[in-house]
């Protein structure tokens, strides 16, 4: 909660900033802050009274674990994204519209009445849609953020219809009430129905997952870079954990609905996303594609409908996460220096830049789930919190994904020992700092898996 | 105790290296394997002959909530294997000593991160813990072929890695299939693997799933393709890994896994494994025939001697078993002999290819001498250390099924024919411009070829305490499968 407060604080701050010219610290005042809000989450851990705004949010272990997870994604972000933080007159604008999207997508992962989650994901992507159209002279970047934000109109309106029709049936907006009422033989069940699937294609829609997934690879490779790092990751996070809890906790008991649909989704996500991701060029494109695979396997937490399947969530997202930024950092890096991030722009790079090869390795490996990175273990979770009460068709159908998915993250890495090239791309601090992290956490959570299950 | 500081020194020296620089690399990488060697005697030393149950143990719970536990010990199967990786890699690190490779460093450093993965793999008493060393120990060698390979690298490495990644996929499967089989809370320890109860059709299926991850590693016909390229292309430390220790994983996992898990499974599919090892093993030895590369055909001559182990394994006899193990241990050492000696004589003479070699014993008799011994080895020739072992997999093989002992039994006589016959064609002969590029060992080659020389004639002549070693754990596993020893 109090770390709800801060990053809320945080984005006033920045609007100030504007008004009383003090633009050039904002940067390094959202680091701290963020910092600062990590700490406090973790301070938050197993509260007594979790619920707050009368019942509005609710703070849970689990949602906390949710909460550190886009934080510390948030923060690492903005260390990679020094670049567009540069003074250009716009920068408190930015560093404000990304402080509320993480704002917006806490109260996605802490809410605890539907009302807040519409709240939360509408924050988060009014947000993003302005993020992505920042680069204003670029055309693509118009075009990401024109098609990003019809899409999301789109979606928008499954999701509101969605919980209408769920209000309809239920009287309530409150997700434990509403679980209440699913598990005692609901009455106005053709609403209900309706309203559960209509809220699944709206949020479908929100993690990139198949058939919804038209937007992501457009949006994705016209944002600037930084931006499209911050969708695939908190966005992402965000999304599935809003997706867990309302089909896990307030439609858990009629599992019946949604399960043969989201299974359907889950499977073509995986398929289509890596076998798409095998004939991309660019590397921006082919980690839009990776992405909706992820999402996919994301899914696997929600249908597994455990308590298992959500700490799995939190280890997945963070290893996806991390990874991801690492990706994106260094694809950053390379496409200033280089002018494109098409997969030649690596080549023969493995020879002088020992911590792009390093972090590319690592988080291509734990991308595509290789042992003993943290990746694997993410997979390993969620496919054993699937099994617990489910047959093995969609983890097989997951591992012939993965076995795909090992070409093209392998491609990169290859490319990096390709051919001839001294040439050095100059990494700024903060961006070493980035890889660094990332590297160290990717392996720490490899070594010790048990960190998201209060293991440490 | 023994077993953690066998598995962590490796990889602690191995990460190490990476932030060092120039010649002090080498140096630290040969001391630190030299290091690891004498730790590896100080475990033979000690080790209790007379159980067969794994010793030196270290059991520390890893991931709780799964029941995954960091479960490391010797039994005596493992210490052998164990054994055969910390003698060989001090010889591999000298071996690719001569060789001015780029960025040395590396290299030195992912060798050893190699050899932690190969001994996690042979120590791991949790099957969780074995998958994860399985993946670890194919990463460092992945890179070592990727980095310092010949022209093709980038697409045969690329072959390797996935057919191997597949392979082990499906073994993950198996393997997450049986753990949720144990009684709850479920377990990945071996023991209590071993002791459930699956029924027939269970079996009978989950053989395939372990039994592709273990044979593409070994490699087993018709799964094979990958390592003739493989072998060829990477540079000799990681054909010597590979074909040294690394073609041992396989069999040394069906040992562990395959046989003890799905007992049932074997009785059915056996006939059939043991019969493509068998075809396996004559094909290799036929295409090894008609190699004009050096370098390939003893790459073959190599895949033909881990299918007859594996043949050897799948009998279920007591020989052939005892006798695999021993060969496991006996062809580490002849493989790296030979890649050793074909690689000075490529570096010499600039040429792999048979038929423009010749006249080397003219010049450098020691060499030719050397380079006879450790062929004989290969071949099996009483006294030498490929006898022991290749004779019980005969006689066990025998035991299964004569017919299959006499295709087996050809692969013998087929490899006298392609090793002598390569050997006169490389070695013997007369004068030729050939020898006069050509010179005798010098010390450091002496240095890494006396202690294979040693270890191939004690393996021959006094193999008893080898034996005696492998004979308890060999029995323990026979009773875990509840059959019969013929």
């Amino acid at each position: 909660m109090k770390a709800l407060l801060l990053v809320s604080g945080l984005g006033f701050l920045g609007i100030l900033s504007e008004i009383l010219n003090f633009k050039k610290f904002i940067y390094k005042l959202s680091i701290v802050g963020l910092l600062a809000a990590i700490v406090v989450t973790f301070l938050e851990w197993d509260n007594p009274t979790p619920a707050y705004f009368n019942n509005m949010v609710y703070f849970d272990n689990l949602a906390i674990s949710f909460i550190a997870v886009l934080l510390i994604t948030g923060l690492l972000w903005f260390l990679m994204a020094e670049s567009i933080f540069e003074n250009d007159g716009l920068q408190s604008d930015k560093s404000t519209l990304v402080l509320f999207s993480i704002v917006g997508a806490v109260c996605m992962v802490a809410y605890n009445n539907i009302t807040m989650l519409f709240i939360g994901i509408e924050i988060l992507s009014i947000c993003m849609y302005v993020l992505a159209g920042s680069k204003k002279e670029s055309l693509g970047s118009n075009e990401s953020a024109m098609k990003y934000f019809l899409m999301g109109a789109f979606a928008t309106g499954f999701l509101l219809m969605g919980i209408a029709f769920i209000y309809g049936a239920s009287a309530s907006f409150d997700v434990m009430e509403i679980k209440a009422y699913m598990s005692n033989s609901p009455q106005n069940i053709e609403l209900v129905y309706t309203g559960i699937i209509l809220l699944a294609i709206g949020l479908a829609f929100k993690i990139s997952a198949v058939p919804f997934h038209f937007w992501a690879p457009d949006v994705y490779e016209g944002a600037p870079i930084q931006v499209t790092a911050l969708m695939s990751t908190i966005v992402k996070t965000a999304a599935i954990a809003a997706f867990y809890k309302l089909f896990t906790v307030s439609f858990g008991s009629q599992e019946i609905v949604w399960s043969t649909t989201l299974s359907y989704i889950a499977a073509l996500s995986v398929l289509i996303g890596n076998i798409i991701a095998v004939f991309q060029s660019n590397v921006k494109r082919m980690l839009a594609y990776s992405g909706i695979s992820h999402a996919g396997y994301l899914l696997l937490a929600i249908l597994a409908n455990n308590a298992a399947g959500g700490t799995a969530l939190t280890y997945y997202t963070l290893a996806y996460s991390v990874a991801t930024i690492a990706a994106f950092t260094v694809v950053a890096n390379v496409a200033s220096v280089k002018g494109s991030s098409d997969f030649t722009s690596f080549e023969g790079l493995g020879k002088k830049n020992k911590l792009i090869t390093i972090s590319v390795i690592v988080s291509m490996m734990s991308l595509a789930g290789i042992p003993p990175f943290a990746g694997f273990f993410g997979k390993y979770f969620l496919f054993t919190s699937y099994l617990e009460n489910h047959s093995i068709n969609l983890v097989i159908i997951g591992l012939i994904g993965s076995a795909i998915s090992i070409y093209y993250y392998f491609r990169l890495i290859v490319n990096l020992f390709k051919g001839e090239s001294d040439e050095v791309i100059p990494l700024s601090l903060t961006s070493k700092i980035v890889l660094i992290i990332a590297i160290i956490l990717t392996v720490a959570m490899g070594i010790f898996p048990e960190i998201m299950n209060g293991g440490w | 105790m023994i077993t953690t500081a066998l598995l962590f020194f490796p990889l602690v020296v191995g990460l190490l290296l990476f932030l060092l620089k120039g010649e002090t690399v080498k140096k630290v990488a040969l001391g630190a394997s030299i290091v690891e060697f004498l730790l590896g005697v100080v475990a033979f030393v000690n080790f209790n002959k007379g159980n067969g149950l794994p010793q030196y143990e270290l059991n520390i719970p890893w991931i709780k909530s799964l029941g995954i536990n960091f479960h490391i010990g010797m039994d005596g199967i493992s210490l052998l294997l164990v054994g055969l990786t910390t003698f060989l890699l001090p010889l591999i690190i000298l071996a690719a000593n001569r060789n001015s490779y780029k960025n040395p460093t590396n290299l030195y450093a992912l060798m050893l991160l190699m050899q932690f993965g190969l001994i996690g793999v042979f120590t791991a008493q949790d099957a969780f813990l074995f998958y994860i060393f399985w993946e670890v120990a194919l990463i460092p060698i992945y890179f070592i072929a990727l980095l310092w390979g010949g022209e093709q690298k980038v697409k045969i490495t690329f072959k390797f890695f996935i057919y191997t990644l597949a392979g082990s996929l499906l073994m993950l499967v198996g393997l997450i299939y049986v753990y949720f089989q144990t009684p709850a809370p479920h377990s990945f320890s071996l023991t209590s693997l071993y002791e459930l109860e699956l029924t027939n059709g269970t079996q009978s299926w989950l053989f395939w799933l372990f039994f592709f991850a273990f044979a593409i590693k070994m490699p087993v016909f018709p799964f094979h393709s990958w390592l003739a390229d493989t072998y060829t292309d990477a540079p000799t430390p990681g054909t010597m890994l590979l074909s040294g220790i690394m073609s041992k994983m396989g069999v040394y996992g069906a040992i562990r896994l395959l046989l003890p898990i799905v007992p049932q499974g074997i009785m059915e599919w056996g006939p059939l494994a043991i019969t493509l090892a068998i075809i396996g093993v004559l094909y290799a030895s036929l295409m090894a025939m008609y190699q004009k590369d050096y370098k390939r055909l003893i790459a073959y001559s190599s895949a033909a001697h881990v299918g007859l182990i594996a043949a050897g394994v799948f009998s279920l006899t007591h020989n052939g078993m005892v006798g695999g193990v021993i060969q496991m241990v006996a062809h580490g050492i002849s493989a790296f002999g030979l890649f050793y000696v074909v690689d000075i004589l490529v570096n010499r003479t600039g040429s792999r290819d048979l038929d423009k070699l010749g006249g080397i014993r003219v010049v450098a008799p020691n060499y030719a001498t050397a380079f006879l011994i450790i062929l004989l080895a290969s071949i099996a020739l009483p006294l030498t250390s490929g006898f022991v072992g290749e004779f019980l997999l005969m006689a066990g093989i025998y035991e299964y099924n004569s017919w299959l002992a006499f295709f087996g039994g050809l692969t013998t006589i087929l490899g006298a024919v392609y090793m002598l016959k390569s050997y006169q064609k490389a070695v013997l002969g007369d004068k030729t411009e050939i020898s006069d590029k050509f010179h005798d060992l010098v010390l450091q080659e002496k240095i890494i070829l006396i202690p294979v020389i040693l270890a191939i004639f004690i393996l021959g002549v006094y193999p008893k305490p080898f034996i005696e070693i492998a004979e308890p754990a060999v029995k323990n596993l026979f009773s875990l499968m509840s059959i019969t020893i013929k």
